[in-house]
């Protein structure tokens, strides 16, 4: 799993590369709550290039989800892919957390 | 038509992917909708990390035997282990209509392997847990007809 981050405007833009299962979830969880820690308050996650996720990765991103929500910040998921957005879908993850189809619709917000 | 490939893997999670590896060759070589790739692939890794992260009391090296076949009408995926005796599909299911912050982290797993496969079972014998896995083979989207018309 490969995480590419960016600025744009005050927001932080991390890139999912790979797969996010119980072995590679770590690393994407140790880089979100370091962002939320070192005060980043608005966050979009860009799912284009995640081409796996279990609930070990759905975990994670809960667990982000909850700890921006605590901080009043936002988190958005961009881009899924059909096999990720199934598994967001038969999980409930699709109506909690925020999804929008593309990068530059999430900046729009 | 029917043919059995079988895996054995080391209790570590870094070997669940060659289960994956196997499910998808398995698939495109009999020719089977490749929507099963994904659902038996997420089901395995979601039983299989249960298994490997909490199955097992003691710090050695175990193996797990994973078995798939299919036949006319659906593939199935037999996993067997010699952890402790634990049937996860015992385990209480998540509450999934609750909002962001009370929405328990648990359960996601099993839950998921339910949402994807047709058929669970589980039995307990001579000191393993075997699991079964059941699903229909759906039906191919734009398969080309070999007949005439």
């Amino acid at each position: 799993m490969e995480c590419t981050e960016e600025r744009q405007n005050n927001t932080t833009i991390i890139g999912l590369c790979g797969r996010m299962d119980s072995v590679t979830s770590r690393t994407v969880e140790e880089k979100l709550l370091a962002l939320i820690e070192n005060g980043e308050r608005h966050l979009v996650v860009d799912c284009a290039q995640l081409a796996y996720i279990s609930s070990a990765g759905l975990r994670v991103f809960l667990m982000a989800a909850k700890r921006v929500t605590q901080v009043k910040g936002k988190l958005m998921f961009t881009t899924l892919n059909d096999e990720v957005r199934q598994v967001f879908d038969l999980t409930g993850f699709s109506s909690i957390l925020q999804i929008c189809p593309s990068r530059e619709e999430a900046m729009a917000h | 038509m029917s043919e059995i490939q079988t895996i054995s893997i080391r209790n570590d999670l870094h070997e669940i992917q060659r289960v994956g590896h196997m499910i998808h060759a398995f698939v495109v070589n009999h020719h089977l909708p490749l929507s099963l790739v994904m659902d038996f692939t997420l089901a395995s890794d979601e039983l299989l990390t249960n298994v490997i992260s909490y199955g097992y009391d003691d710090e050695q090296e175990h193996n797990i035997h994973l078995q798939i076949k299919c036949d006319a009408s659906a593939l199935v995926l037999r996993i067997e282990d010699d952890g402790r005796a634990y049937n996860p599909f015992s385990a209480p299911t998540p509450n999934l209509t609750t909002e962001l912050l009370d929405r328990p982290v648990g359960g996601l797993g099993i839950y998921l392997v339910g949402q994807l496969m047709d058929q669970m079972e589980y039995e307990r014998k001579l000191n393993k847990n075997i699991i079964l896995l059941r699903k229909q083979i759906p039906p191919q989207k734009g398969k080309e007809h070999n007949g005439m018309h």
